[in-house]
């Protein structure tokens, strides 16, 4: 199988929250060692967000922490005090890649901006994730998820014409940027490891979001073609209530349109000159919604799924979050790890979001304690004496 | 057989400062379809790779007749085929045939990355599977990313963004308070999935740098995506509770919501995280006594009584254009965004500021500005090199000057119908 992917990149992660945590969660998977650097005491904001371990709010108890920050090793060290400062630098001297999302001039503040870093180690990766990039008039203004999904148009086509536009769910938007984030840290490495030079990487929510929205500006651009929001009525599908939940009913090209009316048995659907292309289908959406709600009002949604789709139809169903721990295809691939964590037991943790073919990915470790790794970590860069290691935690800087 | 050593032809699309690029030299040859895998394959041209995009005239990508009405030409003229596209070389090569294989076969021999999105199996029955390919060149990396993964009971099920979507759980937690779950308006499985597939080649292209060994990559779009809920799959491990939809609320916001201004279906999104932001969002609305009524004193009580601070906050909201409101509220330090209709980002002044648009002229559309970077590098930034490419545009380029087939073969291949620059049966 070979060593993972990343193995021997090494990650210094001042991120917090939800997209930088992703980002360096998904390098941790391919094997970078990640090393977070939290704030003593408090430590990642994300520890207070909950849902909590049996809904008890403490730092270890964090359901979204403990997803995102799997695999990762945490130290403390208060970059306020210069020892902090002088000790991250020393970290960064052996690492690759510098992951950060505070506001923009957060780090120069520190005396740790990319000139400050790059002086130590010209090869280093610095990547930035914020609000609206680096430069720019909106720079320094404060965001959010809602925020930013708003100013790329996606709020605007989400929910139901009729209603106000609907926040995108979950964490999703700041999801799809750690990724990104982290294909881009990639680029910027790959390049670093032949030329010997490293890099900013300019992360801005605004922009990264932008390629998840089905570029409808471009369609204006052309041809001043507008867009709605549609909710559930079928553009190309529609979710709809069954008997025992919903199901998502759909059909993208004509071969697809065809078999899911023989398969709903809405013969005057085919026949219907309203239905007989894409464009049509897209622009005769409530009828065709209506048509198949009624259809599909008492089906069962397994036998629906599993139905439609022995017949190559591309249907799906709305699963509860229990239903996809059970789902045959996950548990058939090992897609969910039982791990045990030390503060809370065990739980289950999505896998891959893909296999290599060579070394393939490392299944997760339990987030760390805050600090769990301090003593670890400084006594391997620095061989510091117990005594100074008490001083340091005197002085506050661990 | 080509190893990494081996000197190589390069086509003619690369200026000097192209070369720089992390991606200079890297070729791409490319069969996806649709969104999810050409996203993939754009972020590798946009950082310098040479992408050939292959389509058959009998087969080509359908996704640019995504929403489109069936006229003549259509498959040339549609905004975001043309934006994903980008810093892509374009052939058509009919697979279901002997000679387009081993065409196709030729270019993975000269190139590094092999991307495919079909179902589990299909590029086996073309012969481009990963054992015929790695015997064409050990050093290809080859991602492939189906809907279902290359294994298990699911593999061969038809999907596509949307029950990729409604399968992963994401909807589940979508929708408004009371209401059903809800699709997500803008299909954001494909390039979520895409964002994925950069990664897994930039993590097989790392390696193969070390070992000088290629390899084969199983992304299913489905487990990629169910990693966006993977906080509420821990979250239910521990506790055995579903996730509520939360409509436009937040668990720890408060005011946080979608609220009409002035002029149609014009809104604007405002987020209160902190108390600061809160007393900052009163005196905006010049109603200081709200800032010091104690049953909005902290987010917990402004959470519980949501209900009447949204009717204030809409009220107030509706005199004011979305785009001023939020220039306004910023100022004061308020989390605010205008709900951009798609259009209006075009307009938007911080995203110009930033350079985002570049302008690309391209045959059947003429000259617009379109995406460039979607993150920005400081040294090596990359650009819009090439526009997409029209329907076969570089067959003679690619099988001519890089495979070195004489025009006499081209010809020929052109007259049995194995490339083409027109769809035979476009609909």
């Amino acid at each position: 199988m070979g060593e993972l992917g990343l193995a021997g990149v090494h990650v210094l992660d001042l991120t917090h929250y939800i997209s930088g945590p992703f980002c360096s969660r998904l390098l941790a998977d391919y094997g970078a060692e990640v090393v977070k650097i939290e704030r003593p005491g408090s430590g990642d904001g994300c520890r207070a967000v909950g849902p909590f371990w049996r809904d008890t709010p403490g730092p270890e108890n964090s359901a979204p922490f403990h997803y995102l920050n799997a695999s990762k090793k945490s130290i403390t060290l208060n970059l306020k005090t210069r020892t902090g400062v002088r000790l991250f630098k020393e970290l960064a001297r052996d690492a690759d890649i510098v992951i950060e999302n505070f506001r923009p001039g957060v780090l120069e503040r520190l005396g740790l901006s990319y000139d400050a870093l790059a002086a130590v180690n010209p090869s280093i990766v610095l990547t930035r994730i914020s609000n609206f990039g680096q430069t720019g008039p909106f720079r320094d203004w404060p965001g959010a998820p809602l925020v930013h999904t708003s100013l790329v148009g996606w709020t605007f086509l989400n929910g139901e014409p009729d209603r106000e536009p609907l926040q995108a769910g979950g964490w999703s938007s700041h999801y799809g940027v750690g990724v990104l984030a982290a294909a881009a840290s990639l680029f910027a490495l790959y390049e670093a490891e032949a030329s010997g030079r490293g890099q900013v990487v300019d992360i801005s929510y605004m922009e990264a979001l932008l390629p998840l929205v089905n570029h409808p500006w471009m369609e204006y651009a052309y041809r001043k073609e507008t867009r709605k929001r549609r909710g559930n009525t079928f553009l190309v599908g529609t979710i709809r209530p069954c008997k025992d939940g919903y199901v998502g009913v759909n059909a993208l090209l004509q071969p697809q349109w065809e078999l899911l009316c023989a398969f709903l048995d809405m013969t005057d659907a085919l026949m219907d000159p309203r239905f007989q292309s894409g464009i049509e289908r897209r622009r005769h959406g409530p009828e065709i919604t209506k048509l198949i709600a009624e259809k599909v009002r008492l089906v069962e949604k397994e036998k629906f799924f599993h139905d439609a789709q022995a017949m190559r139809i591309p249907v799906g169903l709305v699963p509860t979050m229990e239903e996809i721990l059970g789902f045959e295809q996950h548990r058939a691939r090992g897609y969910f790890h039982d791990i045990t964590h030390p503060a809370t037991g065990r739980e289950t943790q999505p896998g891959a979001s893909f296999h290599m073919g060579e070394g393939d990915w490392r299944p997760p470790k339990p987030a760390p304690l805050l600090g769990q790794h301090t003593a670890e970590v400084l006594g391997e860069h620095f061989s510091f004496t117990s005594a100074q290691m008490r001083r340091l935690r005197e002085q506050g800087v661990i | 057989m080509r190893t990494r050593e081996t000197p190589r032809k390069r086509t003619a699309t690369q200026s000097h400062d192209d070369r720089a690029l992390p991606l200079a030299g890297i070729r791409v040859v490319d069969v996806t379809m649709g969104w999810a895998g050409p996203s993939v394959t754009h972020f590798l041209g946009d950082m310098g790779a040479e992408v050939i995009k292959i389509e058959a005239i009998q087969r080509y990508d359908w996704w640019r007749m995504m929403g489109m009405e069936l006229k003549p030409g259509a498959w040339e003229r549609r905004g975001g085929w043309n934006a994903v596209n980008r810093n892509k070389m374009g052939i058509t090569l009919d697979l279901t045939r002997t000679e387009g294989v081993r065409l196709c076969r030729q270019l993975v021999a000269a190139g590094d990355v092999f991307v495919e999105n079909y179902r589990a199996g299909v590029v086996d029955r073309f012969g481009l599977g990963y054992d015929t390919l790695r015997t064409v060149n050990p050093s290809t990396v080859m991602l492939s990313m189906p809907a279902f993964g290359m294994s298990g009971p699911w593999r061969d099920y038809v999907g596509f963004g949307n029950n990729v979507e409604q399968l992963s759980g994401l909807p589940t937690i979508m929708g408004y308070e009371n209401g059903g779950p809800t699709a997500l308006g803008t299909g954001i499985p494909d390039p979520v999935a895409g964002f994925f597939g950069t990664l897994a080649v930039m993590v097989a292209l790392r390696q193969r740098r070390r070992t000088g060994r290629g390899q084969w990559i199983d992304l299913s779009q489905i487990e990629a995506l169910t990693r966006l809920v993977g906080d509420h799959l821990v979250a239910f491990s521990m506790n055995r509770r579903e996730p509520r939809r939360m409509g436009n609320r937040h668990s720890f916001a408060a005011p946080h919501g979608v609220y009409p201004c002035h002029g149609d279906d014009s809104w604007i999104s405002i987020a209160v995280y902190t108390d600061a932001q809160w007393r900052a969002l009163c005196s905006e609305m010049r109603r200081p006594d709200l800032a010091d009524d104690p049953r909005f004193a902290d987010s917990l009580s402004r959470f519980e009584r949501q209900d009447d601070l949204d009717k204030l906050i809409s009220v107030w909201a509706k005199g004011f254009e979305h785009r001023e409101l939020m220039v306004r509220l910023q100022k004061a330090g308020v989390p605010a965004g205008a709900v951009y209709a798609p259009q209006e980002i075009l307009d938007d002044p911080h995203l110009q500021a930033r350079g985002l648009w570049e302008t690309v002229t391209r045959e059947h559309v003429g000259t617009h500005a379109y995406p460039g970077m979607y993150f920005k590098l400081s040294r090596t930034p990359g650009r819009i090199r090439l526009p997409a490419p029209t329907m076969g545009q570089h067959n003679a380029l690619i099988l001519g000057e890089l495979l070195g087939v004489a025009q006499n073969e081209i010809s020929r291949l052109e007259r049995e119908k194995i490339i083409g620059t027109e769809p035979l049966n476009p609909f």
